[in-house]
Parts: structure tokens; C-alpha cells; sequence
């Protein structure tokens, strides 16, 4: 490998290090299925690396990425046979549609995780073993009750509601920092 | 539809329990109200995050690790076709040679000895000779090629999607080259436990290109002893969901 290629790598490998979680939670966001969300972030990284040269380097990089990835939803959304990355086509289509212009769009993931960690802390217990355990070790809703004796009712119903009062705490907290 | 609905919606979203009647539900709603589609995306995204931040194989090594795997193989697939053109080339170019000395060797015979008789003989041991030959030489239709390097599983060590199938990660003058492994699961069962560890083996089989990724199909697994691996025990063997 050449000096040239080498330091293409090595810029590569940087630039996936620094953004690749929130290029992930920005696929997630365009509607792909969370267990296909890497792979296509991989893909998106591959594009990149091949483009390498169209990019203006002044430009934001971020945001050329995120463009890449929703060009690659849509056209997973053309292509029939490939759907099964994305979640239901209406929903998908509905979500990569729009460009998001919510303070989360506009917030590094780091800083969002940040501050998510900031509000989770401040639930009650049960609600953090719950988001613990749900993510941590992939439990659906019934998995989850027989493991904390309770009913999946209560389960679903509690996620529910720390999912909303997390969101709204992280919504609240990024609106209050922005300009 | 309600704040309530919605949020029990979006739920069912992130926990992947939606029924079609609750799609077209929620996919009317995004349409007809894009704040919705807002919120629905900041779900998403805030919890995708909380996952990879909970996830020891989401991390960010591992992603990095997948994505340079991912590049060597897409530019050692055009390396790959690269070799195998050139070696089919070859191959074509030693069967032409050998036809035409065989023509050659017809028409000296037909010239000197004119006797039916003799061109009879002379061209039943042609055919011999070229069966013979047909077996004896690499030949394009039966290529097979020796891989030595270890089987990984795809979805465990190489951290692309969540099936889990197998692969060969040979180390070559190149770089890291992949191999997808489309075989017989009695074949790939002799691998032992790839979502472990990596397995030394050495693989024969039949390469090729398919959908831009090499694959091989499997004739024969052997383990790598000069890389100190030894048999699986028949109790670390594992069978994969083909």
C-alpha cells in the first residue's frame, strides 16, 4: 500500500471513529430495523470512503454523511428485495422524507448522550434497571417481566413512560443550550 | 389519534411489536402531522444511542473494526476478479497450446503414413493422451483453490448484521481478504465454534464473485496445523442457520 492510500486510511478511520454513532442513530432515525441500523452505517462509510474525492473539504462533513445515508434509504426503499433493512415502507418513506431540523439534529451524539445520561439518572429505580436490561441485554417486554416479576402490562406500560419522560427531559434540556 | 395513542405507538415502534393495521395507523398520522415525525425520529435516534452506549459489540472499536473489514474485502474483491481472469487466460492459453500440438502431430501422421490403419491407431492414442492431460493439468472447470487463513462468523467477529453465517479471513500479500462461505452446512459444521474465536483452517473450494463479495463453496475443511490448530472437539462443533 502507498503512502497516498495509507493516509486515506488513516483518514478514514478517523473520521468513522468521530462520527459514526451519530451517523448510526441517524439511520436509525430515517426508519432502518435496529438490527440492520451498522450495517447500513457501514455502508455509508464505504460510499464515503469511495467519494472521498468529491468531497469539498470546507463543507460540513457530517452533513455530507448523513446525505449518503439518506440517499441509500431511498434507494433501499426503490429496490423491493432489500426493504427487510428498513422498517414498514410507509414509515420508512414518511421518516427519510423530511430533513430533521430538531435541536437534536443540530447536537453532537456525544453531547445527547451527554445529557441522556444526565436525565436517566434522575429516574426512579425500577426505570433504570428497565432501560438497563432492555438495551443492555436485548430483553423484549414479556423476557423482561418474568425477570422482575411483573406483568409484561406493567413492563410495556413503565418503558413507556420513561422512554416519553427521557425524551422530553433530553428535548428540553438541548432547546435550553441552543442560541 | 391521541398524545396517548401515539406514544403507545411509537413503543411499539422501538420494541419492533407493530402489527400492518398499526403501520397504516401511525403512517397516516406521520403524513398528517410532520411534528410527529419529528418526535418518532428523536425516539429513534436517542435510543439507537443508548444502545450502542450499552452494547460491548455496538462499540465504537467494533464498528471500526467491521468497517475495515468491510473495505478490504470490497477492494480485494477487484484484486480477486483481477487474479481470476488472469488465471483463467492462463488456462485457456495452455489448452489452446496443447490442442494445436495435437493438430500438428494429425496432420504429420496423416501426411507421412497415409494407411487408415495407422491414423486409426495414432488417433485413438490421441485420445487417451488427451483425457490424460484433461485430468492431469489445471483446468478452468475444475479449479479449486487452497485457502489457508481462519472462519470467522460473520454476524460474532465481523460485526456485519445479525445472521450468523460464516466466512474465511485469509491475510495476503494484499491485505485482509474475505471469503463468504456458501457451502453444504455439513462441510462448514467441521469448522467448530466460529462465534468463539477465529479458526486456523484450511479450506478448499471453489471461489468466485457474487454480488461483489468472494465466496467460496466448500469441498474440504482441514485444520491449520501450521498454525497450531487442532480438530474441534465434537462437543465445540456448532451448526449455523443456513
Amino acid at each position: 500500500m502507498n503512502s497516498a492510500s495509507s493516509a486515506k486510511l488513516l483518514r478514514f478511520e478517523t473520521i468513522v471513529r468521530e462520527h459514526q454513532s451519530g451517523l448510526r442513530a441517524y439511520v436509525r432515525a430515517l426508519g432502518a430495523h435496529d438490527a440492520w441500523v451498522d450495517d447500513l452505517a457501514q455502508e455509508v462509510f464505504l460510499v464515503a470512503y469511495r467519494r472521498f474525492e468529491h468531497f469539498d473539504s470546507s463543507a460540513d462533513l457530517g452533513r455530507w454523511l448523513r446525505g449518503i445515508a439518506r440517499n441509500l434509504v431511498m434507494n433501499e426503499l426503490r429496490k423491493h428485495a432489500r426493504r427487510s433493512r428498513l422498517l414498514h415502507e410507509s414509515l420508512a418513506g414518511a421518516l427519510a422524507e423530511a430533513e430533521d431540523t430538531s435541536p437534536f439534529a443540530r447536537t453532537t451524539a456525544a453531547r445527547v448522550l451527554q445529557v441522556m445520561n444526565d436525565c436517566v439518572s434522575q429516574l426512579p429505580p425500577l426505570s433504570r434497571e428497565l432501560l438497563q436490561r432492555r438495551y443492555a441485554e436485548s430483553l423484549a417486554a414479556a423476557a423482561l417481566a418474568r425477570a422482575l416479576n411483573l406483568s409484561a402490562a406493567a413492563v410495556r406500560q413503565t418503558l413507556l413512560r420513561t422512554r416519553a419522560a427521557v425524551r422530553r427531559c433530553i428535548a428540553g434540556k438541548l432547546q435550553e443550550a441552543l442560541p | 389519534v391521541t398524545d396517548a395513542r401515539f406514544e403507545e405507538l411509537v413503543q411499539r415502534v422501538l420494541d419492533d411489536e407493530l402489527t400492518e393495521p398499526e403501520v397504516a395507523e401511525l403512517a397516516a398520522e406521520l403524513r398528517a402531522r410532520p411534528a410527529r415525525q419529528v418526535e418518532l425520529r428523536e425516539h429513534l435516534a436517542v435510543w439507537e444511542l443508548w444502545s450502542q452506549q450499552l452494547s460491548p459489540e455496538r462499540s465504537a472499536e467494533a464498528f471500526l473494526a467491521a468497517c475495515r473489514t468491510r473495505l478490504a474485502a470490497d477492494r480485494g474483491s477487484v484484486e480477486f476478479v483481477n487474479a481470476v481472469t488472469a488465471r483463467v487466460q492462463r488456462d485457456q492459453a495452455a489448452g489452446s497450446w496443447l490442442l494445436d500440438v495435437l493438430r500438428r502431430a494429425r496432420q504429420a501422421v496423416v501426411d507421412r503414413w497415409r494407411s487408415p490403419a495407422v491414423v486409426g491407431w495414432t488417433a485413438a492414442c490421441a485420445a487417451v493422451a488427451v483425457v490424460v492431460l484433461w485430468f492431469a493439468t489445471p483446468h478452468p472447470l475444475q479449479a479449486t483453490t487452497v485457502l489457508h487463513g481462519e472462519a470467522v462468523c460473520t454476524a460474532c467477529l465481523l460485526h456485519q448484521g445479525h445472521e450468523h453465517t460464516p466466512a474465511i479471513r485469509v491475510h495476503g500479500r494484499h491485505g485482509e481478504e474475505i471469503f463468504y462461505v456458501v457451502s453444504d452446512p455439513v462441510v462448514v459444521h467441521r469448522m467448530g465454534n466460529i462465534c468463539r474465536a477465529p479458526v486456523p483452517l484450511v479450506v478448499h473450494g471453489a471461489t468466485g464473485v457474487r454480488d461483489g463479495r468472494n465466496v467460496i463453496t466448500l469441498s474440504a475443511v482441514e485444520p491449520d496445523r501450521a498454525a497450531g490448530a487442532t480438530p474441534p472437539a465434537p462437543d465445540q462443533r456448532t451448526l449455523f442457520p443456513f
